[in-house]
């Protein structure tokens, strides 16, 4: 055999063996490092969750709040206050996202950073928080870091997505499926009514594309006041 | 070379690949998922 044939041999034998490597940790290792994490975070989200609902306002229907404007639907209807949460610092466990079809329960982190969404989906900062009015966008990992949406694609209309934060548990219902490019950044404008926005890579394995699945506010504590506020709208068109 | 200097170039050039490795790695990984953030 002659020495250029051996020496291309052992190259191959070596691009294979880091073609390997390189996909047991894209695979592997980063769902055991994301596993930690997750474990980490699901105990401090308690503590969070904790302070967060002492610093929440008294809910009242007769109390003022400066940052909680009240709104009357009509004549008669009681008074139905936005329910707020204080803001979320970068990087901080803050809510768990459930959705039962998928059987997934992941906390969720404050931003959408590389180095966030390698610890679970990440909340997109200048969006809601969930269970707030307009468009509360969520990000994740399809097939690396814990894989949090891989099976995002099985959802379809009418699935329910549970979120819970300090305020409580929001629930949405699937309205919309979109595959969109990663610049359209549309998907994430503000909405009418309460919305949830889960935005991950596609087709899995690739980064070509973002899934998207919009969701619409059903139940939750701020449930009733977005109703309100839809009906105040659509009088007023 | 005594023995020592060419243990001492195998050990730094060793780290040395492991962290271009690495890099290597985690931006071949963008490539398979970024993360799915919109604009990102």
């Amino acid at each position: 055999m002659s020495r250029a044939l051996r020496i291309a041999g052992w190259a191959l034998i070596g691009a294979g063996g880091l073609v390997g490597l390189f996909l047991v940790y894209q695979l592997f290792v980063t769902d055991l490092l994301n596993a930690r994490s997750q474990a980490q975070a699901s105990e401090q989200l308690l503590e969070v969750l904790d302070e967060r609902r002492e610093l929440l306002a008294p809910v009242s229907t007769t109390s003022t709040s400066t940052t909680a404007p009240a709104i009357t639907t009509t004549t008669t209807a009681p008074i139905v206050e936005l329910l707020t949460e204080p803001g979320v610092s970068a990087g901080e466990p803050f809510a768990r996202i459930i959705i039962p079809k998928i059987e997934l329960d992941a906390v969720v982190f404050e931003g959408v950073d590389r180095a966030t969404l390698k610890l679970g989906p990440g909340h997109m900062p200048d969006t809601p928080l969930p269970g707030q009015p307009g468009n509360a966008v969520i990000s994740g990992h399809r097939t690396t870091y814990g894989r949090p949406f891989f099976e995002l694609d099985l959802l379809a209309q009418g699935d329910r997505i549970e979120v819970e934060t300090a305020l409580g548990v929001s629930t949405y219902s699937v309205r919309d499926i979109l595959i969109v490019a990663p610049t359209d950044v549309w998907v994430t404008d503000p909405r009418d009514g309460a919305w949830l926005t889960l935005t991950t890579c596609n087709p899995r394995f690739s980064a070509a594309q973002r899934l998207i699945i919009q969701a619409e506010l059903v139940d939750g504590p701020n449930f009733e006041y977005v109703q309100a506020l839809q009906s105040g709208i659509r009088a007023a068109a | 070379m005594t023995r020592w200097q060419r243990i001492t170039v195998w050990v730094v050039g060793g780290l040395v690949g492991l962290v271009l490795l690495f890099f290597l790695f985690e931006w071949a990984g963008d490539l398979l998922d970024s993360g799915g953030a919109i604009g990102g």
